[in-house]
């Protein structure tokens, strides 16, 4: 099937190339069928690249190894179930991904497309085929899947032991097809730029893609966290990597992008502010694929014996300077038809809650760039770790938690000092209660105390909101309390969906306050029958099973866990070694409460007998795990489509309702 | 078997590709003449009913100023108003 495979990337190449072309030159021809001809072509492309990955994922499944590809990663031991972590395991197969999930994207917002867009939608066509054509020319000049090895080789590399996991089968995915994907709205909006219509025609479409290709990165990034939680084994799940923050950096642009978005559909404000906020996004997501596959920075999360780096630095200088003079270009159609009237107001909040936003992506962005440019200017490497980002990051993170709690308090236009302070008291009360509670239990680290507090008045806010609607509609409608709230949700779901996203994001700084200020951790060596304590628990290790495999060996430890002198359970973490590979990976066991985490994982098996673990109390970690699919079910009710409203006659038909009538 | 898939793909794209091409009088209007603006409009009418909702329920919870809230409702109505005398434009067209 590998020559089916290639011939369809070829094949996939010009048919992308063909989109692009036909789009242009319909459009400034004023040709509608090169036009319908181009739009067309851009939906066969994703049967093409189907039967190209399929070609590619059967060549694993039966361990084709006269492909280069297939044999670099994957072997006979391989288990079959870990055969669509290999396609993606490397960078051309990755690409190949990326490269089909684009097409399938871009086929669904096309023909998805709202009416408002269509004098422009060619032009977003072209946008986002000119990107296809990018990903499929590098494949198919510089990291073709198919490519065949002078001879077939026995048996393969092998899989990458640490891609062996659960979280691999949606992280990479995740990941990937959203930092491509943030290539939707952008197209929409920069279609519109060049096609002279940069007003409100794109917003409906930006916003839908915008928020689902959010919860596509913020998923990504969740499930990111669990697998380096699980696996890499130091107990943490964010290391402030250069990668992850190639990752991180996009998410967050786009966080304000939504948000941002939402003013200008109920205000016509913020137009240019939104332009730039969603060209900021794409070029975070171009750096983002950059340092991922051949960057200057070696990492866990890369491709790091990549050599496609300056062809994605070309092409990230491509992204960020063409937008950018479109922009320029057509800056006078962008001028927004209403101003700021108070900066007491929602409109308000949402511009400082981009600002905190942005100042965040750049902070992130200075901290992963400083390395380079000290090696390049200073010829010294100078490294920017974990405390840069607390410091600068860690601030900007509280201000926007008291935002989310008092930001849906604001209404649009303006408020009033008077009934905010009202609305503020029962949020402002539960920050309080938290503070005192605190306290008084002994927690007095002052980020921690003040993070809590935040959490509880979001939390008090978002539970007061839901109440006080429900309740104005049980005396209006005559609703019970369940059908009130739901009708409430589906009244306003895009308001209702993001404040149970908002809860996610509680649920998510409730772990990182508890891990980062109260985690605790101590390295040990023991023999069997030694025991260790780490604060109210203490472990026995009792022995070590080793389990050979064609391609490992597994070194199961058995531990008994005892809290406070009672026995709670048998856990069993893993360390297992690879000799193909010759590396180890590891495999935390992790007994997990809404209250803390115990984790253990063993750091290394002596000839002796010992074994060093690292033990490990991690509060509230929890939480942060179950924020992924609340986090889900609040975008599902953010994007669920509203039914169109009915008409009804009047009776008297008057020149001009007034509200005084 | 490779090659007669690969022909079958490749004779899909042309087929679908060529499609609009060949049946230039099939083809639709051009895209920047087409009138259809009612998604539009229901869309946009359904976004100031949200609004006039959101405004009530703040209104109703004493966040909005009674000043406040005439003014706003009646930008509301006035966008509301506008929206259907175009929606009912367009069927007049329609029909014409």
């Amino acid at each position: 099937m590998a020559d089916l495979g290639a011939a369809c990337l070829w094949m996939a190449l010009a048919l992308a190339t063909y989109s692009f072309a036909a789009s242009v030159a319909g459009q400034l021809r004023g040709s509608p069928t090169l036009v319908d001809s181009g739009r067309k072509a851009s939906y066969v492309l994703v049967v093409v690249l189907l039967v190209s990955t399929l070609s590619l994922v059967q060549s694993f499944i039966t361990r084709d190894f006269s492909l280069a590809y297939v044999a670099a990663h994957s072997n006979l031991a391989m288990d079959n179930i870990y055969t669509w972590v290999a396609f993606y395991a490397g960078n051309e197969g990755s690409l190949l991904y990326i490269a089909f999930a684009l097409s399938v994207m871009a086929a669904l917002a096309i023909w998805l497309a709202p009416a408002s867009t269509r004098p422009t939608l060619p032009w977003t066509v072209a946008t986002l085929m000119l990107i296809e054509v990018f990903f499929l020319a590098v494949m198919g000049f510089m990291a073709n899947p198919f490519q065949k090895l002078p001879f077939p080789v026995p048996d393969g590399q092998g899989i990458n032991p640490l891609l062996t996991h659960f979280g691999m089968f949606f992280h990479p995915p995740a990941l990937m097809a959203g930092l491509v994907g943030i290539s939707i709205p952008f197209a929409f909006a920069l279609g519109g730029l060049i096609g002279g219509r940069a007003g409100d025609e794109w917003i409906d479409a930006g916003r839908a893609w915008g928020v689902g290709i959010w919860a596509l990165l913020a998923s990504g990034l969740l499930l990111g966290s669990w697998w380096a939680y699980t696996i890499l084994g130091w107990g943490g799940f964010w290391f402030w990597d250069p990668v992850e923050n190639a990752a991180f950096m996009p998410w967050i642009a786009l966080t304000a992008f939504v948000h941002s978005i939402m003013v200008q559909k109920r205000r016509g404000m913020f137009r240019m502010w939104n332009i730039v906020l969603i060209n900021v996004a794409f070029g975070f997501a171009l750096y983002g694929m950059f340092m991922n596959r051949g960057g200057p920075v070696p990492s866990v999360h890369s491709f790091g014996a990549s050599t496609l780096g300056w062809v994605f630095l070309l092409f990230l200088a491509f992204g960020v300077i063409v937008p950018l003079a479109i922009f320029f270009w057509r800056y006078d159609l962008m001028r927004s038809a209403q101003r700021l009237d108070s900066m007491l107001s929602r409109e308000a909040a949402f511009l400082i809650n981009n600002l905190l936003l942005l100042g965040i992506a750049f902070a992130t962005l200075w901290g992963t760039v400083y390395p380079l440019l000290s090696r390049l200017f200073a010829e010294q490497e100078i490294t920017v770790a974990r405390p840069f980002y607390d410091q600068v990051n860690g601030p900007l993170m509280l201000a926007l938690v008291l935002l989310m709690g008092v930001g849906p308090l604001l209404p649009w236009r303006r408020a009033n000092l008077h009934s905010l302070r009202r609305a503020l008291l029962l949020p402002g009360t539960a920050a309080l209660a938290t503070v005192a509670v605190l306290l008084a239990v002994g927690i007095r680290q002052p980020y921690a105390v003040v993070g809590f507090a935040l959490c509880a008045l979001v939390t008090a806010s978002i539970l007061a909101e839901w109440t006080r609607g429900t309740l104005a509609r049980r005396r209006s409608v005559g609703d019970n309390f369940a059908v009130g709230f739901v009708r409430l949700m589906m009244a306003n779901r895009p308001r209702y969906g993001g404040y149970v996203v908002h809860l996610a994001v509680v649920m998510v700084a409730l772990g990182v306050v508890g891990q980062s200020f109260y985690g605790v951790q101590r390295d040990v060596v023991l023999f069997p029958g030694e025991d260790a304590s780490v604060g109210d628990y203490r472990v026995v290790y009792v022995d070590t099973t080793a389990l050979a495999f064609a391609d490992r060996t597994e070194y199961r430890a058995t531990v008994e866990v005892y809290r406070d002198g009672e026995f709670l359970d048998v856990i069993q973490p893993q360390r297992t070694f690879h000799p193909d590979h010759n590396m180890a990976s590891t495999r935390a066991a992790i007994r997990s409460t809404p209250v803390e985490d115990f984790y253990v994982v063993p750091s290394e098996n002596r000839e002796d007998g010992a074994v060093g673990f690292r033990i490990l109390v991690n509060p509230l970690v929890w939480w942060m795990w179950v924020a992924g699919p609340v986090m889900i079910l609040g975008t599902v009710i953010a994007l669920w489509p509203s039914r169109a409203p009915a008409r009804r006659p009047v009776v008297a038909a008057a020149a001009m309702p007034s509200a005084a009538d | 078997m490779q090659l007669g898939l690969a022909i079958a793909v490749a004779l899909l794209v042309v087929a679908v590709v060529a499609w609009p091409l060949v049946m230039r009088r099939a083809a639709p209007p051009p895209v920047d003449q087409v009138e259809d603006t009612s998604p539009d409009a229901s869309a946009a009418l359904s976004d100031v009913y949200d609004a006039i909702r959101t405004l009530q329920t703040e209104h109703g919870l004493g966040r909005v100023s009674d000043g406040d809230y005439r003014e706003q409702l009646d930008e509301y109505r006035r966008q509301a108003a506008l929206i259907l005398r175009d929606m009912d434009d367009a069927k007049e067209i329609d029909r014409c």
